[in-house]
């Protein structure tokens, strides 16, 4: 009986529009829309129809090791390379180029901008993962390649979130949301990465200094765009919450700044106490640092009394002064590595040392942050 | 003839994406066949289907033009969920359910060859057709969609937004339910 019903609805198979019907709706249909076509690109741009084609095929082209199949075949019109190796690939290792190139088509081949900024956080936290089990390695070049990637890409998501605000705030906060989130694990992933560091050479470590700082302002980019909507949001409590956590990530900041100085101090002073080499911190990057803790002071009666945009104010001018601190620490640090490799050795003067301490621990002390390397100094100084 | 889903039929869609007009005639060529099919058996007047095919077809080089084709569907999921929307839109204007098809306009359907054939489809198709009117929307719509515009379960179930397993249970159902009003 089921087999009747069916090849009688089979035989309905047979409607169809008339012929006279079709063929002068389509000739209706193309005059009507001729204005607004566009001339034909040309019978032989066939990667620019194949790009157009897929950029609408998300779902296929979100699997990255279909991406990677098709990269590969495009490449190599064959299957010699394991697709799912390529997709596992460690930086340094021979399909680790495919990985990247993989991503890279898949980002042209995805449509929109909420896509793409998707995307890019997501490459960018895989870069920090790579950065992660590769800390205890002694790559140091590969580290400081893959930290400059994570950069790029996350100063990108930066940008774009940028435009689509201008476009679209309402997209543009959902975003940020997101974005805020995952640039806070992304930091901790890196902080943590950059204590692993198998050597602390300069290198790797000054490029996941400069990987956190980018991390940091894109979070601080994001949290910015939620707060400028949440200006006009009644629910506040979500707002609340974000401002103070990232109130404290600067707090932190702060105290990973002065954890830096202070080693750069005891290297220093170690070094010259065997007669090798004089240590010299920039004059004012314990006024920095002091800056930036009065300034995040202000930002937490800022957020005591709701004034979210004020605080925010408060907390980019924080993050600015710190990261200024932060950077000439490393320019120092930089420049002390050179001149260790050309310079003869230097007669400690201690006095200068001496002198730069009090500055520093001052600003700690009214900022309520512990600095165990400045308690030292202290009794250094106390005792002469 | 190109296929849906094919290669070939990526690459047309992505020259239409790019707004070539002739792309578009092309796959108002693969589709209006079928398009037309569907539409008819929701309204079953020839006159209000190519109406409304026409808007659809029309309806989809603005959503060109406007960037708002979907992502992650197919193409034909698309243009099958655009042309059931319409008639949803349709009805809600018109108010109104038309069920009865014409001998005459019965006629305007392909026929076989022979006069007597001619009209032995017919009276089978009115027959048919009448029935499955009293059918209720969702078994008809799904009937339709799988024994005569020929889509997958997958393919239904992207359109009707549901899950394969419901898809296969509407149709078994739609069948029964044809086959008590056949008796």
């Amino acid at each position: 009986m089921d087999k009747d019903i069916v090849s009688q609805l089979n035989k309905l198979k047979s409607v169809r529009p008339d012929k006279a019907w079709k063929a002068s709706q389509k000739e209706i249909l193309m005059n009507q829309i001729s204005s607004s076509a566009t001339e034909r690109q040309g019978k032989n741009n066939f990667f620019l129809y194949v790009r157009e084609a897929f950029t609408h095929e998300v779902s296929f082209l979100s699997q990255p090791v279909a991406t990677m199949a098709i990269v590969i075949f495009l490449m190599v019109g064959g299957g010699f390379f394991s697709i799912s190796a390529a997709s596992e690939a460690t930086p340094g290792s021979f399909l680790y180029t495919a990985k990247l190139v993989g991503e890279k088509t898949q980002f042209v081949f995805t449509p929109s901008s909420k896509e793409k900024i998707k995307l890019q956080i997501l490459f960018a936290e895989r870069r920090g993962e790579e950065i992660e089990n590769m800390a205890v390695s002694s790559e140091d070049k590969i580290i400081s390649k893959v930290a400059d990637s994570l950069r790029n890409e996350i100063t990108e998501v930066q940008k774009r979130l940028a435009e689509i605000e201008t476009k679209n705030p309402e997209t543009a906060v959902e975003l940020a949301k997101d974005i805020e989130n995952r640039t806070n694990t992304l930091r901790q992933k890196l902080v943590a990465s950059k204590q692993a560091l198998s050597s602390q050479t300069s290198s790797a470590e000054t490029k996941i200094n400069e990987a956190i700082r980018s991390v940091d302002a894109t979070g601080l980019s994001a949290l910015n765009t939620i707060v400028r909507a949440g200006e006009k949001d009644a629910d506040s409590e979500d707002l609340t919450k974000r401002v103070a956590a990232k109130l404290e990530n600067t707090k932190k900041k702060i105290s990973e700044v002065q954890d830096d100085v202070n080693k750069v101090f005891s290297a220093g002073l170690g070094r010259s106490e065997a007669g090798i080499q004089l240590y010299q911190m920039p004059q004012d990057t314990g006024k920095k640092t002091a800056e930036a803790s009065e300034a995040i002071i202000e930002a937490e009666k800022l957020l005591k009394v709701n004034d979210y945009k004020a605080a925010m104010d408060k907390i980019n001018e924080s993050e600015d002064i710190i990261n200024k601190a932060a950077e000439n620490i490393n320019e120092s640090k930089n420049s002390a590595e050179e001149e260790k490799s050309t310079s003869t050795p230097a007669i400690n003067t201690g006095q200068e040392k001496t002198e730069q301490i009090p500055e520093v621990r001052g600003a700690i002390e009214e900022a309520g942050v512990n600095a165990a390397g400045a308690e030292e100094a202290t009794s250094t100084e106390a005792s002469e | 003839m190109i296929k849906p889903g094919s290669f070939q039929e990526k690459i047309l869609i992505g020259r239409l994406r790019m707004k070539d007009k002739d792309a578009f005639g092309e796959l108002y060529d693969i589709y209006i066949d079928k398009i037309y099919r569907f539409v008819y058996f929701k309204v079953s007047s020839s006159a209000e289907a190519e109406d409304l095919t026409s808007q659809i077809f029309l309806k989809v080089w603005q959503l060109i033009l406007d960037n708002k084709i979907k992502t992650g569907q197919s193409f034909q999921a698309f243009l099958y969920t655009l042309a059931r929307n319409t008639v949803i839109d349709f009805y809600r204007h018109s108010r109104k359910e038309k069920g009865d098809i014409s001998l005459e306009e019965a006629a305007d359907i392909s026929a076989a060859g022979e006069i007597e054939k001619e009209i032995d489809i017919k009276i089978e198709m009115e027959r048919l057709s009448l029935k499955l009117k009293k059918l209720k929307s969702e078994y008809r719509e799904a009937l339709v969609l799988h024994y005569i515009n020929e889509l997958s379960i997958k393919e239904i179930a992207e359109i009707l937004n549901k899950k394969r397993g419901a898809v296969r249970v509407l149709l078994h159902r739609a069948v029964n339910s044809l086959k008590e009003i056949l008796k």
